[in-house]
């Protein structure tokens, strides 16, 4: 991007390099099942270098390595290594407004525990909410240009190639369809009868595919779920992208936004052909005659990626020792999954407040609330219902100078009665090394374990992924 | 001005009142001494453990004066996991200060609110309101004592601060505080700042090293002047630097 004179004033200063390698290991105490993980463990080496372009803008670049491991109690091992971009970009005036392009994370909203206009980024799912904040959001293609002053401006938004949340849809703890389930399902399915026909000829088809799951390697299957997990993707051709206009505006005591964009969903809206789901939640096979009149023709899972508008307003404030933060949006068509890996679209609308206190840098307690309403749902939702309420209670407490962190956190999923609590203490044992343990809880009635109860699951996502209560420990690396 | 000179400003404003026979002259002369209208510094903030374990912090600090509105700005560079932490304190004399945080982590900045000032600055031994001049006002000064070079003045700050009094000791030359006594509420000696080293640019004298005692818990906070440019001028330091949209963008 060229770079003008004019804009902000930059202070000249060497560029910056850092470097962070943090290992960390999620270990499940409680016997889920053989085909449960024990424990997960991520290393990821990162490094960024920052600095000056030109007189009045600055370049920044991002890079991680992650090294993902798991171990089931089977005493099977799976373990693979992959490249991910960090923020990488530049920021600068561009003739006569000031623009920034690269891989971004477009910050919306102001809440961080229970978002809802955070909707840039896509998000990194893949550990549930083990995944630290500042790798929640994934950076994506953005170009930004902004114009008037910081204190009343409009940034208008290009996201040609925008990404989709990062998680996998089979295989780990915390996918949807989670270790064994599959493999099990097949193993029964060649058991189940059609007419006399058929049932000879599916069920050693069946028999031959869940042997074949069952051998499957690792990397095979993840390759399998990553390329499924892109089915139906459009073109990058750019205009299929995300477009966003933002107002925003900054007084003494006050700060608000107001945005309003055309994006693509980060999740795909699968349907599964009727047929094929009618078999599968009566367990049994096709006939000849269906097959015959054509369902192995036809799509066993549509998946596409619609667009929705958005309309979302924030706005933070001080009402004396306390500061509150607000965001609400509204959503022409959000993706709304339903049983058996089925989804839909419905307008949805969402509101959230937060308050903080704090006491200096050493203790910040925060506490928010979010309602979400889906208008004209249908009535079988999956993990997600018309109406949702959660609270959300969250602290962070810094002790002997920094040393000792402690962040205990919970929400609350109100019409369920689910949680999900979380706490984690870190040691600084000096400026390069740090310590720390945890541990996950999951409240809620008891998860599914097989294929069936999984796609007829009514309760939220914390009882869906009851059972992964975990003790975490890490170490991390700063340079 | 820089973080220090802050301090010292807040200081010599409160004491330099006082600092009879003539306080007002006194003031006027502090004033003078200390007036620096812009500046840029870079400053490393050592944090000592009471086991004498040492943490360092490397921030940059940009400061404003508008009038009798303060503007101050600190973008942490070192260490990396703190690396791109911005803090901004609008300090004005006639109501309560407007300060702003941004954390990487979160990618967003947030305000802060008031009962925040008397907490500690970045784990340090400084408290925010270490920062404010407007947090000064509202006391009563006295002459405490005086000696050959200095005058010690005890303060009583307002309500709102987190101190009861300050035993603030003025260099009869410069006019810059060299040593500060904190109590809490309950009058228990609670923090000692001394400024160790002080140098000149351009005639103005303003210090280069500092330390913060914490008395009650035996740590301490070293606070070195690695670069400084002072009088730097509006270009350099324009009115957007004390705005949310541009800690947003020094990612």
């Amino acid at each position: 991007m060229a770079l003008a004179a004019g804009g902000l004033a930059q202070a000249q200063q060497a560029a910056e390099l850092a470097f962070i390698g943090r290992f960390g290991l999620a270990v499940d105490p409680a016997d889920d099942g053989p085909a449960s993980d024990l424990s997960a463990s991520r290393l990821e080496l990162s490094g960024t270098a920052r600095g000056p372009l030109g007189e009045e803008g600055r370049w920044f670049l991002g890079l991680s390595g992650e090294h993902l491991g798991w171990v089931g109690r089977d005493g099977s091992v799976e373990a693979t290594w992959q490249v991910l971009p960090a923020e990488s970009g530049v920021i600068g005036p561009l003739g006569g407004v000031r623009g920034r392009a690269g891989l971004l994370v477009e910050r919306w909203g102001r809440l961080d525990l229970l978002p809802v206009a955070d909707v840039w980024n896509a998000k990194d799912l893949r550990s549930g909410p083990l995944v630290a904040p500042d790798a929640l959001r994934r950076p994506t293609p953005t170009l930004a240009l902004e114009l008037g002053k910081p204190t009343a401006r409009a940034t208008l938004l290009w996201g040609p190639f925008p990404g989709q949340d990062l998680g996998t849809t089979w295989g780990t703890d915390w996918s949807l369809i989670r270790p064994g389930m599959l493999e099990e399902l097949l193993a029964d399915a060649a058991t189940w009868e059609g007419d006399a026909l058929s049932t000879g000829l599916l069920q050693q088809g069946v028999t031959d595919l869940g042997a074949l799951l069952a051998d499957i390697e690792p990397a095979t299957r993840r390759g399998l779920v990553a390329g499924l997990g892109s089915q139906g993707r459009p073109e990058d051709l750019g205009w299929n992208g995300d477009f966003a206009l933002r107002l925003a505006a900054e007084g003494p005591s006050m700060d608000g936004a107001l945005t309003a964009a055309w994006l693509r969903s980060r999740v795909p809206m699968t349907q599964a052909h009727s047929d094929l789901l009618q078999y599968l939640k009566e367990e049994r096979l096709p006939t000849l005659v269906d097959l015959d009149e054509g369902l192995l023709a036809r799509d066993a899972l549509a998946t596409t990626w619609p667009h929705s508008a958005h309309i979302a307003i924030e706005g933070t404030t001080v009402l004396g020792p306390v500061g509150l933060r607000a965001e609400g949006a509204w959503r022409s068509a959000e993706v709304v999954r339903q049983p058996w890996l089925q989804a839909t679209t419905c307008p949805s609308l969402a509101g959230g407040v937060g308050l903080d206190w704090a006491s200096g840098s050493w203790l910040v307690v925060v506490v928010e609330g979010r309602l979400t309403q889906l208008i004209e749902a249908p009535d079988d939702l999956w993990l997600t219902s018309s109406t949702d309420a959660q609270l959300a209670l969250g602290a962070r407490l810094s002790l002997l100078a920094d040393r000792l962190r402690v962040v205990p956190g919970g929400v609350v999923d109100v019409l369920r009665a689910e949680a999900l609590g979380r706490i984690e203490a870190s040691w600084r044992v000096d400026d390069a090394v740090e310590l720390g343990v945890g541990g996950l809880v999951l409240l809620g009635p008891a998860p599914p374990l097989t294929f069936q109860e999984a796609m007829s699951w009514t309760g939220g996502p914390f009882g869906y992924w009851g059972d992964n209560d975990a003790v975490t420990a890490h170490v991390t690396w700063i340079r | 001005m820089p973080l220090v000179l802050v301090l010292v400003l807040v200081l010599t404003v409160l004491g330099s009142a006082l600092a009879s026979p003539t306080p007002a002259d006194i003031m006027e002369q502090a004033r003078a001494a200390q007036r620096v209208d812009s500046s840029i510094q870079t400053l490393r903030m050592t944090l000592i453990s009471r086991t004498g374990a040492e943490r360092v912090r490397e921030l940059e600090m940009r400061v404003r004066k508008d009038g009798e509105v303060i503007k101050s700005y600190a973008r942490f560079s070192k260490p990396s996991d703190v690396a791109g932490t911005q803090l901004v304190i609008v300090d004005h004399p006639d109501r309560p200060d407007d300060q702003l945080l941004y954390l990487p982590a979160l990618n967003r900045v947030n305000r802060i609110a008031g009962k925040s000032r008397s907490g500690s600055f970045m784990g340090s031994d400084f408290a925010f309101e270490d920062f404010e001049l407007s947090g000064s006002e509202g006391g009563t000064q006295a002459l405490s004592a005086e000696t050959s070079d200095a005058w010690i003045l005890d303060v009583q700050p307002s309500e709102s601060s987190s101190y009861s009094r300050m035993l603030v000791t003025v260099h009869k030359g410069d006019k810059l505080p060299r040593r500060v006594e904190y109590f809490d509420k309950k009058g228990q000696a609670l923090k000692v700042l001394e400024v160790v080293e002080v140098s000149t640019d351009g005639g103005f004298p303003f210090p280069v090293k500092t330390i913060m005692r914490n008395l009650q818990k035996g740590t301490e906070t070293r606070l070195d002047v690695l670069s400084h440019e002072l009088d730097v001028g509006e270009d350099r330091i324009p009115d957007e630097t004390f705005t949310s949209a541009y800690m947003e963008q020094q990612r």
